[in-house]
């Protein structure tokens, strides 16, 4: 009797899986459907279509995306997933880069550079926020002040600190008011969205309003970030996509899976490594952006280690940085040896770095300084970086033969935070993507902030930062930023040693996904076919 | 012997007595533990790319709360949660609170499928096996079990969402759906995942089960009811088996409160986003609000589950005082 029961309870618990999984494939696709229609906030709005529901339905994209997203708000979440994935399509700038780096009007119709210190943007009448509202001039004026707040902490402030004045003109234009010629000034606007003056900033976080053409409904922590299409968009004939529900992966190998599975339609920012692995898999494709300017770097803490005050012992340390060999075994060739410490579509790129492999070089060159027995160093990398620390491993060998013992420590993002913005490091491996072309962004960005540690001992290239951002004559911004480049190049205070391909998967029936070289993705025009 | 009313209530005040003890210490070790750990969450905020200044720096301390000495910062929050509130999240201002009961159902249906799935292959495996230890089930058992335990959780799934998802296509592989939501597309989800975290809990429970009953059947009471002519399966339905119960109680109890916090990679593998995962990204985030809500709850579930098993023993062998 026992026997019987035994068996009856394990027949019947193998019966209702089957029976479960016989009820949800009815549709003979691997996926499965939508789950049910309607919408809510919250965690029912992930109910309302799991990831697994993704292909098969031409109304609905599902991303797969690497670690969740906790801050909607543009102005104060920096991260790479957030804005390459949702910033740009909630919201909007008043004009964006597209994929060949060229501007290409959003919220604004046209531009005017009036004088070195004077733009005026004239702005769509047709624009809308997802809460109705319609988009004016007001909201343009709002954007700027809210930024310039610091009790916002917007990140984007130090790229706005020549800007005195936005004032509406009428509601469709806005003048811009600077104190100082700003020559990147036009790519700091291309990658800064609109917020929506009637929002309550206090929900920024968690209730982003933009003009895009997907609104935000609701986020599940670790589950999902569902948008849907704005029928009120100004370019909703466009908008192919109903939905798209964006899924945060801790690991690409279980991501990929899933989009064999038809459960993910697009990947993004994939390691080369995933994207030989996609290529490799019936219904999948890599999509690459026609250029990078994600430059992997290796910041160089010159005032910590003695023997990095020596250019020449730095120099003999990337004689022996196997740059060919990184590329093919770490990026399976598709990215690019820098050429300077600018990205090559950035203006005014010349080639000042030498990757030339010369190990016998470079023993000769160390047994001239005062290192020549050896020394012993740490780079630090962060865990997700496995680019970097795969790079580190190949010259860690390298440098073994040198004498120099290079210790590869990896640490985990708030750590790895710490370290890097106390500098309190030897070597530290990051990963910078220049938003725009002009290189006062870069030299902004990373460069400024080593002028009291690495480049202090430099000030020559400090004040050619400084003139470099507001000189406007052509000729002798080549000349400043040429120079800059030299300088970096010969002393070391960071070395960009990569232009890392912008790779994304997708299902084979996904196209009209634009990637610019910043890995911003406009979906604007995406759809299955 | 029946227990009287006064006695289970003056036990249950005792305990509750010590749990609250028990909850106060973990609010200590756990505040200073986050505060401890390496990763500042003001910097974290900042991020590589935000304005480093000394005076953002302060201001965002400030906001955040931290810049307050830190047992004030402990006083405020055990005031918070002494008035039901768990304090928002550091990163984004969301309410913790209303973060934490949206994870606590996901985690308590996984964990309770992926249990009650456990014992019910568990218990008739592991008595069967111990009845007849050496014999053909015990030793294929004992390799099953061994190769279950042995196997990490990522790659039983992986394999699981390879066959069921990629190859048959009859689960999704991802997600996480509501019961009252869409019930079949609950199950559905939830089938690998309870799987998966339910074969090893099997593995676990079913070798449990086969040694404590060997031993229980070692026992002299046990040899006197064989000697008195019983059959075995009466000498073990009736006399061993509610003693291997009670330990196997206990087991049962540690293994879901450990699981409430713990299964993270079955969460991460399946996107079946449950308190876990949540707390682990707190963490990573050094959203110190969330980390110390999330591990109170857990500690929370410890002290609940710990006082039901023991109650449930009492009624299980009456032999166990109320002391």
């Amino acid at each position: 009797m026992k026997k019987c029961i035994t068996t009856a309870i394990v027949l019947l618990l193998v019966l209702s899986i089957l029976v479960v999984a016989g009820c949800g494939s009815s549709s003979g696709d691997a996926s499965g459907e939508t789950a049910s229609a309607g919408n809510s906030a919250g965690t029912a709005a992930s109910a309302d279509s799991p990831a697994g529901a993704a292909s098969g339905n031409s109304d609905e994209l599902v991303i797969g995306i690497n670690g969740d997203i906790d801050d909607f708000n543009p102005q104060t979440n920096q991260m790479n997933n957030y804005l390459q994935t949702i910033a740009f399509n909630c919201y909007e700038p008043l004009m964006h880069h597209n994929e060949s780096m060229e501007y290409s009007m959003d919220l604004a119709t046209e531009y005017n550079k009036v004088d070195d210190l004077t733009y005026t943007f004239t702005l769509r009448e047709d624009a809308k926020f997802h809460n109705g509202e319609p988009f004016t001039a007001a909201d343009v004026v709002y954007t700027f002040e809210y930024i310039q707040n610091p009790d916002n902490g917007a990140w984007r402030a130090s790229q706005y600190t020549t800007l005195t004045s936005v004032t509406a003109d009428n509601d469709y234009q806005v003048t811009f008011k600077l104190n100082e010629p700003t020559p990147a000034f036009l790519d700091s606007i291309a990658y800064t969205p609109i917020l929506c003056k009637s929002a309550d900033p206090a929900t920024l976080s968690t209730n982003p309003v933009g003009t895009g053409p997907f609104k935000f409904i609701s986020w599940t922590p670790n589950d999902n970030i569902s948008l849907e299409k704005f029928d009120e968009y100004y370019d909703a004939d466009k908008v192919s996509f109903k939905k798209v529900m964006i899924k945060p992966f801790s690991d690409y190998t279980v991501a990929i899976t899933n989009m064999e599975a038809g459960a993910v339609d697009l990947l993004v920012n994939i390691t080369p490594d995933n994207a030989q692995t996609v290529k490799d898999t019936n219904g999948l494709n890599v999509l690459q952006a026609s250029a990078s300017n994600n430059l992997m770097d290796l910041e160089i803490g010159r005032h910590n280690v003695e023997a990095f005050k020596d250019p020449n012992v730095l120099k003999a340390m990337f004689m022996v940085f196997d740059a060919d060999t990184i590329n093919d075994q770490i990026f399976y060739g598709m990215g690019n040896k820098t050429v300077s410490c600018f990205p090559s579509s950035a203006k005014y790129s010349t080639p000042t770095y030498d990757w030339t492999y010369d190990p016998e070089g470079a023993k000769e060159l160390l047994a001239q300084t005062n290192f020549k027995d050896g020394f012993e160093f740490e780079v630090k990398v962060l865990t997700a970086d496995t680019a970097s620390e795969k790079a580190m491993t190949i010259w860690q060998a390298d440098l073994a033969q040198l004498g120099i013992n290079m210790k590869i420590s990896k640490e985990e993002m708030s750590i790895w935070l710490d370290n890097y913005l106390n500098r309190t490091y030897d070597m530290i491996a990051n990963n910078y993507n220049m938003v725009g072309v002009d290189p006062a962004m870069f030299c902004s960005i990373i460069l400024s902030q080593l002028k009291d540690y690495q480049t202090a001992d430099l000030p020559e290239l400090n004040s050619l930062i400084e003139e470099g951002a507001k000189e406007t004559d052509e000729t002798k911004r080549a000349d400043i930023y040429g120079n800059i480049q030299k300088l970096v190049a010969e002393n070391y205070p960071v070395v960009e040693w990569i232009e890392a391909p912008q790779l994304c998967g997708q299902v084979d029936p996904l196209s009209g996904v634009q990637v610019n070289p910043v890995g911003y993705l406009f979906l604007k025009e995406a759809k299955k076919s | 012997m029946q227990r009287s009313g006064a006695s289970i209530l003056k036990y249950s005040l005792k305990r509750i007595g010590l749990s609250v003890l028990v909850l106060l210490l973990v609010t200590i070790i756990v505040f200073a533990a986050v505060r401890m750990a390496p990763g500042d969450p003001v910097l974290t905020k900042i991020g590589p790319y935000g304005d480093q200044s000394q005076e953002n720096y302060d201001r965002i301390a400030a906001q955040m709360g931290l810049d307050q000495p830190v047992f004030i910062q402990y006083f405020i929050w055990i005031g918070q949660i002494l008035s039901g509130d768990f304090g928002v999240s550091l990163r984004n201002g969301a309410d913790i609170g209303d973060l934490i009961l949206q994870k606590i159902p996901v985690s308590l249906e996984l964990i309770i499928v992926a249990l009650v799935f456990a014992i019910a292959i568990a218990i008739p495996l592991g008595t069967k096996s111990a009845l007849k230890p050496g014999g053909g089930l015990d030793q294929t058992l004992t390799v099953l079990t061994t190769s279950a335990l042995a196997m990490p959780g990522f790659c039983l799934g992986l394999l699981f969402i390879v066959l069921f998802s990629v190859q048959l296509g009859w689960l999704p592989p991802n997600g996480y759906i509501s019961f009252a939501q869409n019930p079949v597309e609950n199950i559905r989800l939830l089938i690998m995942p309870a799987l998966t975290l339910g074969l090893f809990e099997m593995a676990v429970f079913t070798r449990f089960l086969r040694s404590e009953t060997i031993s229980v059947l070692g026992s002299n009471y046990i040899r006197t009811a064989r000697a008195k002519g019983l059959p075995q399966k009466k000498v073990y339905y009736k006399h061993a088996f509610k003693n291997t119960l009670v330990t196997f109680v206990t087991v049962v109890g540690n293994e879901f409160a450990t699981l409430m916090g713990g299964t993270i990679i079955t969460e991460q593998l399946f996107g079946w986003s449950g308190l876990g995962w949540f707390i682990y990204q707190s963490v990573i985030n050094r959203d110190y609000p969330a980390v110390q809500a999330g591990v109170l709850v857990i500690a929370l579930s410890f002290v609940v589950i710990n006082l039901v098993v023991d109650l449930v023993y009492t009624a299980i062998d009456p032999r166990i005082k109320l002391s």
